[in-house]
């Protein structure tokens, strides 16, 4: 991690969001302070302000940001990891987001503030959410999937998945999703621009994520 | 910018200041240390030795302390002590006088289990304390230097005749004498401190007093050495903010050392009243000469005359020391193309940046914010003290447009 980057990046945050405070803490830093924004989705606007931390790892900004919320206002049932961090969308989402604008300030601005838009919404209105939600765990993941891939059927999903963790996409193969075009012409542009963010073996341990929820089922 | 904002303004770096420095509780126990350390030496039988003269060096002589952070958090105080044996350096060896020192040292029970492993030029002791804020204290054996230079030199023959002769252990394990004159450097540095001293000491003698009854008994009890004129305050400020901008940074080792900062910032102070104006004009000044760094550097005008930092012809830098000519602390600015200039060329930017520009913003709020970042969250009490607003209460939230969000997952 580059010091002199991450710097610069917290002064593009502090520009927008003055009561964040930049804390360098042994090898990592942290951002912390009261996050006050306000934010519009489809013409609805809130004005809200949360106590977060968000902490970077020396691998940063190969690894994302974590981020927690430190006022006792997100209840741990609602979308969190195990450790109690806000679980921002399943990984690879997490990764196509950030990739836009990969830096702290598009962080907190397409990941964090979206989230934290949701549960205000989520507690003001009787526990809906505005851009809908996901499953915890396999389930999740399974469900993302198929929208991502825009198929219809679990199945197909895994089709898809299954070629993506054991790189079995040729141009000329019959696309996994069952549609009879060949690869190239249907699913394959999409799946291979999906390595950018992560690779076979990440696919992979989501698969397995998957399938151990179908199995249950 | 008004001057109701720049007393505020100076206020608030005054209020971070006293927060780097060291309490009045704290720089007792320093003392009680570091005097006891001394009386074991100095009762010790030492051949020849008739006299020792112990004395702080560096900060703790100079009221410049400032607490120290590593890796982001507070770490123990540095203190540097000299004992200075009374006898000719011809009589001794420096391997000789560091081992008598340390000999001693470790003949004291308590000490021996303190020791540190022998340093370049001194022994040290680490104290733990039960508040967990402890100290590394550095005694320097050394004797009068009665070599020619320093005693022939340009300097004031009151100040060059406090030379010292200090022991220098290389590599190889082989023992050298050096040269250096932290008492003459203090004397230095109070000759312009003292222009200020006096009002500064008629502010904040009395409520060192209040606020620490049960230290003191009585007003004439506080130290000088705890009175803190604008000056010292900037060095303050100026170290604490190196220390943290300089904290994971792939230059933390160029970073610029306490002798430079203080160095230049005493030659550049120009009797401010207030610590605010002390900087701007310390800083406005540094900065300047970054021209150095440009290639052009020869035919700038601007730096002909220029005596505080100096390039020669050669493209290595100068920085005297004042006490001492012989003795430049940029001797190794010019290694690894020019690594040391850079970085403290670039620090000087940044002070300006963090501390001085922030302010033509006007907008106090930022003003704390950028504070925080540079010292940490000391700054946030201080601000508190002064009623100005910590948290931005400002017009302008900023207004985020979510257009593709994600949905939240979770694991269980």
């Amino acid at each position: 991690m580059n010091a002199q980057m991450v710097w610069d990046q917290y002064k593009e945050v502090q520009e927008c969001f003055p009561d964040l405070v930049l804390i360098p803490v042994d090898h990592r830093y942290f951002i912390r302070g009261t996050l006050q924004f306000r934010a519009e989705f489809m013409g609805l606007e809130v004005k809200e302000s949360f106590l977060i931390e968000i902490e970077l790892l020396t691998t940063y900004p190969h690894s994302l940001p974590i981020a927690r919320e430190l006022g006792g206002r997100i209840p741990k049932g609602f979308h969190k990891f195990v450790n109690g961090t806000l679980c921002l969308g399943t990984p690879l989402a997490m990764k196509i987001t950030f990739s836009k604008n990969p830096t702290l300030l598009g962080f907190i601005k397409e990941l964090i503030v979206p989230y934290l838009y949701s549960y205000a919404h989520y507690e003001r209105n009787n526990r809906e959410l505005p851009f809908g939600e996901l499953s915890h765990n396999g389930e999740g993941l399974l469900e993302y999937y198929m929208d991502l891939f825009q198929v219809s059927s679990i199945d197909k999903a895994m089709q898809i998945l299954y070629s993506l963790s054991f790189e079995k996409i040729r141009g000329h193969w019959p696309c996994p999703c069952g549609s009879n075009l060949k690869i190239r012409n249907c699913h394959g542009p999409m799946l291979m621009n999906l390595y950018n963010y992560q690779d076979a073996t990440r696919f992979k341990s989501d698969l397995v994520h998957c399938w151990e929820f179908i199995k249950r089922k | 910018m008004t001057i109701e904002l720049e007393s505020k303004v100076s206020s608030l770096l005054e209020g971070i200041a006293s927060r780097l420095d060291i309490s009045p509780t704290k720089y007792k126990q320093a003392v009680d240390r570091y005097t006891a350390v001394s009386s074991w030496i100095a009762e010790g039988e030492f051949e020849g030795v008739e006299d020792i003269h112990f004395y702080p060096q560096g900060s703790f002589r100079l009221g410049t302390v400032t607490r120290p952070i590593r890796n982001g958090k507070d770490a123990d105080y540095d203190i540097d002590l000299v004992s200075e044996f009374k006898i000719s350096k011809k009589s001794i060896t420096p391997k000789k006088l560091k081992e008598v020192v340390g000999t001693r040292i470790a003949e004291h029970e308590k000490y021996k289990k303190m020791l540190d492993e022998e340093g370049r030029r001194c022994w040290t002791l680490l104290y733990a304390e039960e508040d967990g804020v402890g100290f590394h204290l550095d005694v320097l054996p050394a004797t009068p230097e009665d070599d020619a230079p320093l005693r022939t030199s340009l300097i004031d023959s009151r100040i060059a005749e406090k030379a010292i002769a200090i022991t220098h252990k290389n590599k190889d394990c082989t023992y050298k004498w050096s040269s250096s004159n932290p008492s003459g450097y203090g004397d230095w540095f109070d000759n312009i401190n003292k222009a200020v001293f006096e009002s500064a000491k008629s502010l904040q003698q009395r409520s060192l007093f209040e606020n620490n009854k049960d230290i003191y008994a009585s007003i004439d009890e506080v130290p000088d050495a705890l009175i803190k004129t604008p000056l010292q305050r900037a060095i303050q400020i100026l170290k604490r903010h190196r220390d943290v901008r300089f904290t994971n940074h792939p230059w933390a080792s160029d970073k610029p050392i306490s002798m430079i900062i203080t160095t230049l910032a005493a030659r550049l102070y120009n009797g401010e009243p207030n610590v605010f104006l002390a900087l701007r004009n310390i800083v406005n000044e540094l900065d300047e000469l970054s021209a150095f760094l440009k290639p052009d550097y020869g035919t700038n005008k601007y730096l002909y005359g220029k005596t505080l930092i100096k390039r020669n012809a050669d493209g290595t830098w100068s920085i005297p020391n004042p006490v001492n000519p012989n003795e430049n602390f940029a001797d190794r600015w010019h290694e690894n193309n020019h690594q040391k200039a850079k970085a403290f060329f670039q620090w000087a930017t940044w002070v300006k940046e963090d501390i001085i520009e922030i302010i033509s913003t006007s907008d106090v709020g930022k003003i704390v914010k950028s504070f925080e970042s540079s010292f940490g969250q000391v700054s946030i009490s201080a601000a508190r003290a002064l009623g100005l607003p910590t948290s931005a209460a400002m017009s302008s939230t900023p207004m985020v447009h979510i257009v593709s969000p994600n949905k939240p997952w979770g694991e269980s």
